[in-house]
């Protein structure tokens, strides 16, 4: 009888565990919504979850890039500006590690926001894009006005703004953030640190398996 | 048991004279005031910031180097072949010591091995416009 009964609690432990790992999955990220709908008939609650609204903004290339863009892609978003003299060159050496795993992977793009488009015109962000030899395809360098570029930060829920006494007269979240395919935020990654980069590089493999 | 006090006795000692050495300062310094930029290695940043490693530039420009450390780099300089065009900030809060060993410690690791004293150092500070 004993022997059956631990036999059981075995049996549960091993289903529980396995159930855990079925489930690894993201967290989706942001201020959710619950609201209430008509299901035949029935009210059922649902959750609406923060997506990332649409925009358009130019790449190196003068290409328009939109949402569009990314469509059946997951993409990872980052706010920087070329003559940043604090954290974008560490944060690019690691969006490099990231993008050197995922060269290949038709389903994950880069989407680096410039917030000094004064500055960073389309010739400089090619310059920059040279420099950093990477394909404009596959990851985008935009450029659109001030303002739109900061509304942009504030949907990915990352601070970027001016400052006149911060180093190179901007300031900014350091911070690489993963959408997935619905447009929601999935992760966020500190792009000055290793370690969060390693695990960027792990949790973009998590979220294309995912649905599958 | 003896030659085992005497043993701990040593290894303590070896520890506080490597913890005065120059190294660790000028490591950390490079870490914490360039290393964003040129790289943990000094390896750069592709196209986009020139390396320490390798350069011929340090090599050539040793002895700008304290000026540049301290007053930043405006110009477009070619390292290597390649012409790098980016602003570099200059580095005003750091001291005499904290440039030597920065200096001492880029030379160790990537330039011709060669040490500079902190008088030394001073007379190409003073130099700097």
């Amino acid at each position: 009888m004993v022997k059956g009964k631990i036999l059981l609690l075995i049996i549960g432990l091993c289903v529980m565990v396995a159930c855990k790992d079925a489930q690894k999955q993201l967290p989706i990220l942001g201020p959710k919504e619950l609201v209430e709908k008509d299901v035949n008939g029935k009210i059922a609650e649902d959750t609406i979850f923060h997506t990332i609204p649409d925009f358009r903004f130019r790449d190196q290339d003068s290409n328009w890039v939109s949402l569009a863009t990314f469509n059946d892609k997951i993409y990872i978003a980052d706010f920087f500006f070329t003559t940043c003299p604090t954290i974008c060159p560490v944060m690019k050496s690691n969006l490099l590690k990231v993008y050197d795993q995922y060269k290949d992977s038709n389903s994950v793009s880069f989407l680096s926001h410039t917030i000094d488009p004064l500055h960073d015109s389309i010739p400089v962000l090619k310059d920059y894009a040279n420099r950093l030899d990477i394909n404009s395809f596959k990851w985008h360098l935009v450029n659109g006005s001030k303002d739109s570029v900061y509304a942009m930060a504030k949907s990915y829920l990352v601070s970027a703004q001016e400052d006149k006494e911060a180093p190179g007269g901007f300031i900014h979240s350091g911070a690489l953030i993963l959408i997935d395919k619905k447009r929601r935020i999935r992760g966020y990654y500190d792009g000055t640190d290793d370690k969060a980069t390693a695990k960027l590089i792990e949790d973009i493999k998590l979220l294309l398996n995912e649905g599958r | 048991m003896k030659a085992g006090e005497h043993l701990i006795y040593l290894v303590l000692l070896m520890v506080f004279l490597v913890s005065c050495a120059d190294g660790p300062t000028g490591e950390k310094t490079y870490q914490k005031s360039c290393a964003n930029c040129h790289g943990k290695e000094g390896e750069g940043l592709k196209k986009l910031i020139p390396p320490l490693a390798g350069s011929d530039f340090l090599k050539d420009k040793k002895s700008e180097l304290p000026c540049i450390i301290r007053k930043g780099m405006y110009d477009t300089i070619l390292v290597n072949g390649h012409k790098y065009i980016g602003n570099m900030p200059g580095n005003n809060e750091l001291s005499v010591i904290e440039i030597t060993n920065l200096v001492n410690y880029i030379n160790r690791e990537w330039g011709d091995h060669s040490y500079q004293s902190e008088q030394e150092i001073q007379v190409e500070l003073d130099k700097c416009d």
